[in-house]
């Protein structure tokens, strides 16, 4: 999946979305990406549906901003995975990241909240 | 930890793989066998650059993400089934509709003839003043001009003349009327067809006058009436009385150059005289044949017509030599007739008879289907542009949680394409449905047209095409949409955006579109029922008719004569019927006999147009219940000796009296037909008659009539009025004639309703497909409108709310409403009104009583499409009256 990094602010917000959904999901403890697609899909009541292949940029990034860290482990059931952990700075940005979230799903349930019926 | 520098793309890979394998693991655990977890898993993923490579691995291929996607897109359609039903209807409709008339178009206009190269065929046209008499239809010539033109030119490669007949045929299903065609011995040749069967007529087959007594069966009247025989050749086939030999039968699907009347057979040309009652074949007054050719290689139609040119001017300098020259013709008539051209024109598609009356009811009902089309894109448009908008935060939702933006356009088009493909799969359903209901019309007559409502390689190409054009047409508004409007904008406002602005753009053309259709409706409605409740001037309701020919049935004019008279008395003792008339043309066929007549008072004057006329017997004007005014009807006085034509009296019609004769008593007066000013008039007008329509419903022409009696006719149309139920009369009819000869063919017996019915096909038919349109199309606007207001009440709640809160009353927010609909109704009409204006014009002379800028038929539609406007809005109004005031301290 292609990711806009030229974006303007609020494309930064709407990626941060999905960053704060997993930065979220890494609170409860470390989890490598199948685990953290699973646990959005699983907690969002099978709403999202979400192509896992966009779970990796957002990871990526996250790595690059250092509030996550990644190693190769072995999964419950004895799979090679690399598993993700936040760092310190991470843990900070969980709360402003939820913050930013609550004031955008405000928002959104405004607007979602007048939906139009469909002609 | 990895977090700084590029990690390799194995290592990215080996993530992503070990990924997948993980999803696998979980759907194992849910019951999914171990393969089809793979691939499931793998789909999951999505489209990923670093995976390309292994895709193949797991067995997926762009079908199945395509697959996957379809599978999403009827999720998203089956949550919203209204909508996706409505799009599905209009789509449906649309491109169903649009297919079966354009195919009929193209089947009766564009298609060419079903014979090997096509376009290498010409038609010959007379262009220009023409002296003599014509007999048929279309670009007649004479056959003097075809011998002398396949001998003396060699422009040429071959040279066919054609001409069709009314015969009555025996076959082993029985008698019957039906067409054959005379064909000279090339024609088959210009044709370029081999037999399915024996051998087809050729120069062995035209050489002696009267002297080649054979038939070449059609494949469709072989199979239907010989029962497909292999052995039929040899066999015999009686027409008119006269025994022919089947030599061959035509391969299947050759019709001959005329689609609209297909010949049951066809025959040499030599054997004129049985098929045609005007005889000699060699006289150049009279044209009645159709030549078609192939020219010589090298030859175009241009060069043709120019090298014809000095040998035409040579052709009609001999030709004014001729006997049968009239000698009175004013110069300027003969001048003109110099100046006329024989032009060669493109054959491909022959000349059917019925092409004529056929263009513009199939050019009109075309334009009315492009409306309807337009119509439903507009609604889908709509509809489309009403889901986006929802969608739309859907869309900024899953933006955010990293789908991208070609992903998203990528669902949208496998939507839009999905229901593309169904409303045409369905459209493709509907197209023979629609086809086989209007031919129902046209097949009134069930004189062989080979239309078909059967599905084609042409028809489904019409369809797709159609849904393409549909799918660009509804596309181009919901794309400007999306183009506009920015993916966060959706979640940032409340208004509407330019997504409404555009709907009401939409809404307006449909509200035009609804009213042209509603207007045309109107227009041909109006124009039926002018036509029926005027009738022909006298009551049809227990009038039967029938046809006989004992001249075809084999008996001689003397014969005829007594068979005649015999079958009228015969059936006038049928129990229940009150009087038998007769005429020698069928009436209301929308044309027959007529001419022009010289009126011999003081002034000699010319009537200016064409009169209907007809011979008929005592007793038909007391059939048709018609009075006669003044003097007295047809008796046994007016008949005449065998051998001995009788032109000396004639009834003229009541309006004949005031149009021409100007307050001159008429009854004495004496007429004639309008050849020779100098001539005495012979006929002496002895009775006047009611005024009626003799051929056409529309206002009657003044009507002249003659004694039937007086001449030597071998066949007629018999006009019977009954008391007693026309079903039992019916029977009762065949017996009677039947008892009078066994070999005696009834034909064309119907009651006078079905006659006028046969009559007024294209008004039917208009008045009926234009009401199917016109309801569909209103159908149509309701929607649209009732979809945007419900969506301006909800994108106006919280202005609303407010008022509500600052003491408006309830009334002045439906208001809003329904003055808001009033307002796109308005802007409708307003875009209505020119293309009615203009439409209007065009369908003027398939209007009766009733013009297209009457106030009356466009206000009653007005009305009505203003009262399902309202109607629309009633719903929203009510909502919006009761948004609770609490409404203004919603959101923000």
């Amino acid at each position: 999946m292609t990711t806009q990094d030229e974006g303007p602010d609020r494309v930064e917000l709407l990626q941060g979305t999905l960053d704060v959904l997993i930065l979220r999901t890494l609170t409860g403890g470390r989890q490598h990406g199948q685990g953290i697609a699973r646990a959005i899909e699983r907690n969002s009541g099978d709403e999202f549906l979400i192509d896992h292949g966009s779970l990796y940029p957002a990871l990526k990034r996250l790595e690059k901003r250092k509030w996550i860290e990644a190693e190769w482990g072995v999964s419950a059931n004895n799979r090679r995975a690399r598993f993700y952990e936040l760092t310190r700075a991470g843990r900070a940005q969980v709360e402003v990241e939820t913050d930013r979230w609550h004031r955008l799903a405000a928002a959104m349930g405004r607007v979602l909240g007048t939906e139009p019926t469909g002609g | 930890m990895m977090g700084w520098g590029r990690r390799s793309g194995v290592d990215e890979r080996e993530e992503r793989l070990a990924h997948i394998r993980l999803e696998a693991d979980r759907l194992v655990e849910e019951g999914v066998e171990e393969r089809e977890a793979l691939r499931q898993a793998r789909a999951r993923f999505g489209r990923d650059e670093t995976l390309e490579a292994t895709t193949t691995r797991w067995g997926l291929t762009a079908f199945e993400f395509l697959e996957r996607d379809v599978r999403h897109a009827v999720r998203r359609l089956a949550a919203a089934p209204l909508t996706t039903a409505t799009i599905l209807a209009s789509l449906t409709i649309g491109i169903g509709v649009n297919t079966a008339i354009f195919s009929l178009a193209d089947q009766a206009l564009v298609r060419p003839m079903p014979v090997p190269n096509p376009d290498g065929v010409v038609q010959l046209s007379w262009e220009g003043q023409w002296i003599g008499e014509g007999r048929g239809w279309g670009k007649l010539l004479p056959h003097p001009l075809f011998t002398a033109l396949a001998e003396q030119t060699s422009v040429f490669a071959s040279l066919a003349a054609r001409s069709p007949g009314e015969v009555t045929l025996i076959t082993p299903a029985g008698p019957e009327r039906n067409t054959m065609s005379l064909v000279t011995g090339s024609f088959f040749e210009v044709m370029g067809i081999r037999p399915h069967l024996g051998r087809l007529i050729d120069e062995r087959d035209d050489q002696i006058l009267g002297g080649h007594p054979v038939a070449v069966l059609s494949h469709s009247f072989w199979r239907t009436r010989y029962d497909a025989d292999p052995n039929v050749v040899g066999r015999e086939l009686r027409v008119n009385g006269e025994p022919l030999t089947i030599i061959g039968v035509a391969p299947e699907g050759f019709h001959g150059t005329d689609w609209s009347r297909m010949p049951a057979a066809w025959t040499s040309m030599m054997m004129n005289d049985l098929v045609h009652a005007w005889g000699d074949l060699d006289q150049p007054r009279v044209r009645f044949q159709h030549l078609f050719g192939r020219l010589a290689d090298g030859v175009s139609r241009d060069e043709a017509q120019a090298s014809l040119a000095p040998w035409f001017e040579r052709y009609r300098r001999i030709d004014m030599e001729h006997p049968s020259w009239p000698a009175d013709r004013e110069e300027a008539e003969v001048a003109a007739y110099l100046d006329a051209t024989l032009a060669v024109l493109p054959g491909r598609t022959g000349d059917a008879e019925r092409t004529h009356d056929l263009t513009e009811p199939l050019l009109i009902l075309s334009a009315a289907t492009a409306l309807l089309l337009l119509l439903a894109c507009l609604n889908v448009a709509n509809l489309t542009l009403a889901r986006a908008v929802t969608r739309n935060r859907d869309t900024a939702v899953r933006t955010a949680l990293g789908a991208s933006r070609v992903r998203i356009v990528v669902e949208r088009l496998v939507e839009s394409g999905l229901l593309a493909v169904i409303g045409c799969g369905f459209g493709i359903v509907l197209a023979p449905l629609v086809s086989a209901w209007i031919l129902r019309y046209f097949e009134v007559g069930g004189d062989g047209m080979a239309l078909h409502a059967g599905i084609d390689g042409r028809m489904l190409g019409v369809a797709v095409g159609t849904a393409l054009v549909a799918t660009v047409l509804s596309g181009v508004g919901p794309a400007w949409f999306a183009a506009s409007t920015p993916p966060m904008g959706a979640l940032r406002t409340q208004k509407a955006g330019a997504g409404i602005r555009i709907r009401r753009a939409l809404v307006v053309g449909q509200v035009a579109l609804a009213l042209v259709l509603l207007v045309g409706a109107g227009l041909f409605g109006s124009t039926l029922s002018t036509l029926r409740g005027q009738g022909p001037g006298f009551a049809t309701d227990q009038l039967i008719t029938f046809e006989l020919h004992p001249g075809n049935d084999g008996f001689s004019v003397e014969e005829s004569k007594g068979i005649l008279e015999e079958v009228r008395s015969a059936t006038a003792r049928i129990p229940g019927v009150e009087h038998v008339g007769l005429s020698w043309q069928p009436m209301l066929r929308g044309s027959g006999w007529g001419n022009n007549m010289l009126v011999g008072n003081d002034e000699r004057t010319v009537t200016d147009t064409y009169l209907p006329m007809n011979a008929v017997t005592p007793g038909f004007f007391d059939a048709l219940d018609v009075d006669v005014l003044r003097g007295r009807g047809f008796d046994s006085r007016d008949r005449a000796e065998p051998g001995e034509w009788r032109w000396d009296v004639a009834i003229v019609s009541q309006s004949f009296v005031d149009r021409f004769l100007g307050g001159e008593e008429p009854l004495g007066l004496r007429i004639d037909f309008a050849r020779d000013l100098d001539v005495q008039p012979r006929m002496e007008i002895v009775g006047v008659v009611e005024d009626y329509a003799e051929q056409r419903l529309r206002d009657p022409d003044p009507q002249v009539y003659f004694p039937f009696d007086a001449h030597a006719r071998t066949g007629g149309a018999y006009y019977l009025r009954a008391s007693a139920p026309l079903a039992a009369v019916t029977d009762e009819i065949r017996r009677r004639v039947s008892d009078v000869s066994p070999a005696l063919t009834v034909s064309e017996l119907r009651t006078l309703d079905e006659e006028i019915d046969r009559l007024l096909v294209f008004e039917r038919m208009l008045s009926a497909i234009g009401g199917a349109f016109a309801t569909f199309g209103i159908g149509l606007a309701m929607i649209g409108i009732y979809g945007v207001l419900s969506f301006m009440v909800q994108a106006r709640r919280r202005e609303v709310g407010i008022r509500m809160a600052l003491g408006a009353p309830r009334a002045s927010a439906s208001r809003l409403v329904v003055g808001d609909a009033l307002r796109l109704t308005l802007w409708g009409f307003a875009m209505a009104l020119p293309t009615i204006w203009l439409l209007g014009r065009w369908i003027e002379s398939w209007l009766y009583g009733v013009s297209a800028t009457e106030p009356t038929t466009l206000l009653s539609a007005v009305a009505i499409v203003l009262a399902v406007c309202v109607g629309a809005s009633v719903g929203p109004a009510t909502r919006m009256a009761r948004t609770p005031p609490t409404e203004a301290f919603r959101a923000d």
